[in-house]
């Protein structure tokens, strides 16, 4: 995930519109193609859920405890009878929903906030990048705390968490490459003719972020999901019942000797998750950055031996103090607990 | 230079300001109220009457408006007085002091395996490129930073302390004890940087000097090593310079779970009994640490690439 | 390939290849170090403030003693002080202390100590129990070398079953319990300790009582009960404390590993809200939740069947003859609807009841240590009758503390497990349901007392202040008890849980106290592993 901040500050150098060379091309790449199918299977999962799962997931059953797997419980039941099934099923909807829901959020607070930092400069760039500095420095367990404990326990108030944790670093790297944006001819241009700031912001510099934005997004989703994972974990998520992925592993520590399974099948549903929406983001991003090998059309597999590409070779661009890499896990890396 | 990093420094004072207010303002106000949390502990019943809770409440200082309370905490921080933690009536310097030992041995160990797997896995990549070794480190790495490190962590302890008996299941003993907790922290980062790493190098593959430097009969082994990484290193030790942050911060779940003493663990604590200068200074700590790493780093990008010229805003693009 | 470990450890058993059990030959071995996994270091947070509580909850290894030790069963047992006899003026005990003990340091003991450690010492405001807190320094006098009078400021018959707590254990005079070198007249000396790591002790070989009979205690503190569990199957501690429930299974089951539980001590309680404008101030309410609940689905599911299915407030043990005054409650659907529908509690198209328009919904908070399983075992209970049950987690004891706040609280039901840890048979009802409690579940701070549960109980608590004899003070406790149990369904005892440990085929501890921080270890010894 970091590599999409790296690569996104390469990418902003140049910004074609990508839209169908990408696709054909991402249709290539056999990894990103699977991640794609996961996602895609477990966006069909979630939504499918109650149809496809025969029990409710929170339906306790005294006399089913621990039951093995079966043509009745494809997954076994938990400690207290639930079909383990149902609710990794339904812990798909919550956390597809989550994950898609905080990233928007992210994204749309930074991209914005990014944009009125790189377009306006001055004030509103210090004042905003300045509120970035401090945000980035707060660790990410203090704010869970303080937004649960103010605002109660809760799926809301937990995405609440992720974007506010989130967003500065996105509005620093869209910052970035809007810098980088204005200096280019076509909003010289633009300018010159007289077109307002706000007009320029949408009408050329955003729609040259869309590249690197969904790269961005598609592993934010997996980043997002695992900090959700985590802060349930830690039982500062969905209470019960709600199944919850990290949740669920939590409870199942204490069974271990019983039914070590009952840990397996939330941390799979995790991590396969997290997999997919990372191989379809690396997908991507090889795709957008037209300085790697893989985005240049026509170069043969000569291994070590690469041919020379189109453009010339620039010096690489200053990195930012803050075009600083996204953490995969934002719970046990950067920042935070 | 000097000039830069003057600064540098000069501009993290009022960010560090921002942010300690800011802490302390949340933690303020989140439900829970340590001197009702200090008096309970203080009635061997667990139970607190208003009287109990109110002479706590004077005790601890927490009578007196919020200002005041950010005010001399401020003052206490400018003369290295970090005042006494709540919960424990010793002074937090001791606490961050017992601490630390913990929390540097993970993150040194740490860092060594991220630097040792990350790195060269990260080189074999990138030398076989669209080779199926390439994807398959690709695959791995991205398995690497999508596990969760509480599954990794139940899965390795299950495997290697219980069932092969190789190493102590938890607790800070030893070096034998150091390996897991370390791998759990740097599984994640070693996966990144390799990903980085090929990344950067495979852009320098194309560039006009790599191609010169072959075209002399370096080799190729030797013109990657030789100039590739120079230039690949610069964001991978802007990488390394977040996550040495972030470690020094502490990870506390791992630290939960391997009942490994670290600073994470005691920010978790101290945020449990809504420990108020415990909290200020681990935090304070925190932030104070990452805006040196990213100060180091900035440094760094200058003596590792010439061109750059090193500016004087905090950033700069 | 960890994947398919657990898929292993799922079929098969563990199989701990190492210590292969069989015989263990016999004799104690007098020089062993036992290593123990404990739970997370609490050193300063159990006590009353942090300087002067230094290893009085660190698993009680007695460094320090008190003047009375509180027994397994309840019952006190002769500590520094050999006797003790309330005196004619019925105010006064006065203690008659033991001869010939001596500090670890060699200092001999005598009522300088008491008096300082009771009267003198006053670490950062100390409170043991309202009632306690009228000892100040004039109200314990030396009146010999060995003989001690405590006039409390009330007359309190229950002060010799108070003084048990580990908080009164005696230091030397003028110092403190974290005053180094740690000499206290305990059976284990201090040697080590690394705080949130580990901590070590040994055996004091001039102790005046019953010596240890192992060695050395090594304890390694793990806040994760799995890894403690871990750390015991994998042969790195030999004893494990504390054991979650849902863990002693696979343990009894392998040969090498034995549990052993302590009498039922731990009593799950639900405390029911009955302030103004609460839903559970309907008696009606009150009478169908203490039937709805299924007590032995409790016990199987949440405790593994540790635990005898709830019946008191307090440990059984502590009532003694009286105990049965307390009737058990079976699980009765039929009358929980019953008095529901009576009371017009209709029941709704989602299966939930409601009366005028009001929804019989009620809040369930839960105590830290609670684990989740029990919050949800009791909503599927009152599911089944029609109340729905939101469940209010939080993520750490402040969270919830303040939600609970007296007389502020936003909940109806609140699952705790209360500690007895003295032997005042009517310590926890009083504590906790008598008007003149400061820390009675239903009062907002400053309220005027009234008698919420009625001159029956009040009378009660009166009767348990002023009872000269044991069995007077355990009836009016049990009476107090089947008041808010059996009639007011104002308590309801949901299960009355064993402590657990685990421990190596040749560990033995007899004994475990239902209290922990009553636990004493003499009973612990190790025969070397059999070949």
């Amino acid at each position: 995930m970091s590599t999409s901040e790296a690569v996104l500050r390469q990418a902003g150098d140049t910004f074609v519109p990508v839209r169908r060379r990408v696709f054909r091309r991402l249709m290539k790449d056999r990894t990103a193609v699977a991640g794609l199918a996961v996602i895609a299977l477990f966006v069909l999962a979630a939504v499918l859920a109650p149809w496809i799962a025969r029990h409710d997931p929170v339906q306790t059953n005294f006399a089913n405890r621990f039951a093995k797997v079966s043509a009745s419980h494809p997954l076994g039941t938990d400690n207290l009878g639930r079909d383990v099934f149902a609710r990794i099923l339904h812990g798909a909807r919550l956390s597809i929903g989550m994950a898609v829901t905080a990233t928007a959020g992210i994204t749309i607070v930074g991209l914005l906030l990014g944009l009125v930092a790189g377009m306006y400069g001055r004030l509103a760039e210090t004042v905003i990048m300045r509120s970035v500095d401090v945000l980035l420095a707060l660790p990410t367990l203090i704010l869970a705390l303080v937004v649960v404990g103010l605002l109660g326990q809760g799926l809301r108030n937990l995405i609440i968490t992720i974007i506010a944790v989130q967003w500065p670093r996105y509005a620093r790297l869209v910052r970035g490459m809007t810098l980088k944006i204005r200096e280019q001819d076509f909003v010289e241009a633009a300018r010159a003719v007289g077109a307002s700031r706000p007009r320029i912001m949408f009408r050329h510099v955003a729609p040259n972020l869309i590249g690197p934005t969904v790269v961005f997004s598609t592993i934010d989703m997996g980043s997002t999901l695992l900090a959700v994972s985590g802060l349930s974990f830690l039982g500062f998520g969905v209470g019960p019942p709600t199944p919850e992925w990290g949740a669920m592993l939590a409870e199942a520590r204490s069974f271990l000797d019983k039914a070590p399974l009952l840990l397996a099948w939330p941390g799979l549903a995790i991590t396969l998750m997290v997999l997919a929406f990372n191989l379809a983001g690396d997908g991507l991003r090889d795709l957008l950055d037209p300085r790697t090998v893989e985005s240049t059309p026509g170069l043969e597999r000569k291994g070590l031996r690469v041919r020379r590409r189109r453009r010339p070779a620039e010096p690489l661009p200053a990195p930012a103090t803050g075009d600083l890499p996204i953490d995969e896990q934002p719970l046990d890396v950067r920042p935070g607990p | 230079m000097a000039r830069y990093l003057a600064r540098r420094l000069l501009v993290a004072v009022p960010t560090l300001l921002a942010l300690s207010f800011l802490i302390f303002l949340l933690v303020s106000n989140a439900p829970g109220d340590p001197a009702e949390e200090y008096a309970r502990k203080r009635s061997g019943s667990q139970e607190a009457t208003a009287q109990d809770i109110q002479r706590a409440k004077v005790e601890l200082g927490l009578d007196r408006p919020f200002v005041v309370q950010y005010g001399t905490w401020l003052k206490g921080m400018v003369t290295g007085d970090l005042g006494e933690s709540f919960a424990k009536r010793r002074p937090v310097y001791d606490e961050l002091r017992d601490r630390l030992p913990a929390t540097l041995e993970l993150t040194f160990a740490s860092l060594l395996l991220i630097v040792v797997v990350g790195l060269p896995l990260g080189v074999l990549a990138a030398m076989f490129h669209r080779h199926w070794l390439d994807q398959s480190f690709r695959i791995a790495a991205l398995l690497g930073a999508s596990i969760p490190g509480f599954f990794l962590a139940y899965m390795l302890i299950i495997q290697l302390a219980t069932e092969w008996k190789l190493l102590p299941v938890a607790g800070r003993q030893g070096i034998d004890s150091l390996i897991m907790p370390a791998i759990v922290v740097a599984i994640t980062p070693a996966a990144v940087i390799s990903r980085l790493l090929r990344a950067s190098l495979l852009e320098v593959f194309t560039e006009d000097y790599m191609r010169t430097a072959r075209s002399k009969g370096l080799g190729s082994l030797r013109t990657v090593l030789g100039h590739g990484l120079r230039n690949a290193s610069i964001p991978v030790v802007t990488y390394v310079g977040t996550v040495l942050g972030a470690l020094l911060e502490g990870v506390v779940i791992t630290e939960f779970i391997f009942a490994w003493p670290g600073l994470g663990l005691l920010t978790l604590e101290a945020i449990s009994q809504r420990d108020y200068p415990v909290i200020q200074a681990a935090v304070l700590l925190a932030g104070a640490i990452y805006l040196v790493g990213n100060l180091v780093v900035d440094v760094l990008y200058g003596v590792l690439d010439p061109r750059i010229r090193l500016e004087g805003s905090v950033e700069h693009v | 390939m960890l994947l398919l470990g657990l898929l292993a450890a799922a079929c098969g058993g563990s199989d701990s290849a190492d210590n292969a059990g069989g015989q263990t030959s016999g004799q104690p071995d007098l020089n062993a170090e036992v290593r123990v996994a404990a739970n997370e270091d609490q050193w300063t947070e159990g006590g009353t403030g942090a300087k002067s509580y230094h290893f009085m909850y660190v698993y009680n290894v007695q460094v320090y003693e008190p003047l009375i030790y509180l027994a397994s069963d309840y019952t006190l047992k002769p500590g520094l002080a050999e006797r003790w006899e309330l005196q004619p003026d019925g105010k006064t005990w006065r203690f008659f202390l033991r001869k010939g003990v001596k500090f670890h340091d060699g200092t001999p003991f005598s009522a300088d100590d008491v008096v300082w450690t009771w009267g003198v010492r006053q670490p950062e405001g100390r409170t043991l129990t309202t009632v306690l807190n009228t000892l100040g320094p004039d109200s314990v006098k030396k009146i010999d070398e060995f003989t001690v009078d405590f006039t409390p400021a009330q007359t309190n018959l229950r002060l010799p079953e108070q003084i048990v707590h580990p908080e009164g254990a005696i230091v030397k005079n003028g110092t403190h319990n974290d005053t180094p070198p740690y000499a206290g007249t305990g059976p284990w000396k201090y040697e080590s300790y690394t705080p949130k790591q580990t901590a070590s002790f040994v055996r004091n070989d001039d102790y005046w009582g019953e010596k240890p009979q192992v060695r050395k205690m090594s304890i390694r503190f793990y806040p994760d009960p799995q890894t403690r569990l871990e750390a015991l199957k994998s042969g790195q501690a030999d004893l494990a404390i504390d054991l979650p429930a849902d863990a002693t299974k696979s343990l009894s089951n392998d040969p090498n590993f034995k549990v052993v539980k302590s009498k039922a001590g731990r009593n799950h309680l639900l405390y029911v809200n009955k302030l103004d404008g609460r839903i559970t101030q309907d008696p009606a309410v009150r009478e169908a939740v203490t039937y709805a609940i299924d007590r032995q689905a409790y016990v199987d599911v949440v405790l593994d069947g540790n635990a005898a299915p709830g019946r008191y407030m307090a440990p059984g043990s502590v009532l003694g003859a009286a105990a049965s005054t307390v009737t058990p409650i079976n699980r009765d659907l039929a009358r929980s609807r019953k008095v529901l529908d009576d009371a017009g509690w209709r029941v709704g198209s989602d299966g939930i009841r409601a009366k005028d328009g009001k929804r019989l919904s009620l809040k369930l908070l839960g105590q830290q240590e609670v684990p989740e399983s029990a919050l949800l075992v009791i909503q599927s209970n009152l599911k089944d009758v029609g109340i729905d049950v939101e469940i209010k987690k939080t993520p750490d004891v402040a969270t919830r503390n303040s939600l609970y706040a007296q007389g502020k609280g936003d909940f109806d039901l609140d699952l705790e497990p209360p500690n007895q840890n003295d032997g005042n048979p009517a310590f926890l009802p009083v504590l906790r349901m008598a008007a003149r409690s400061a820390t009675n579940v239903q009062f907002a701070p400053g309220a005027p007392p009234a008698t919420p549960n009625g001159p029956a109980f009040e009378a009660e608590v009166i009767k348990s202040d002023t009872a000269k004899t044991l069995p007077e003070v355990q009836q009016a406790a049990a009476n107090m008890m089947k008041i808010l149990i059996n009639q007011d369904y104002l308590v309801v005892p949901l299960a009355d849980a064993f402590r657990i440990y685990g421990m190596s085929k040749n560990v033995n501890l007899g004994d475990p106290h239902p209290s922990f921080t009553n636990q004493t270890w003499f009973s612990l010894t190790m025969t070397p592993p059999g070949r």
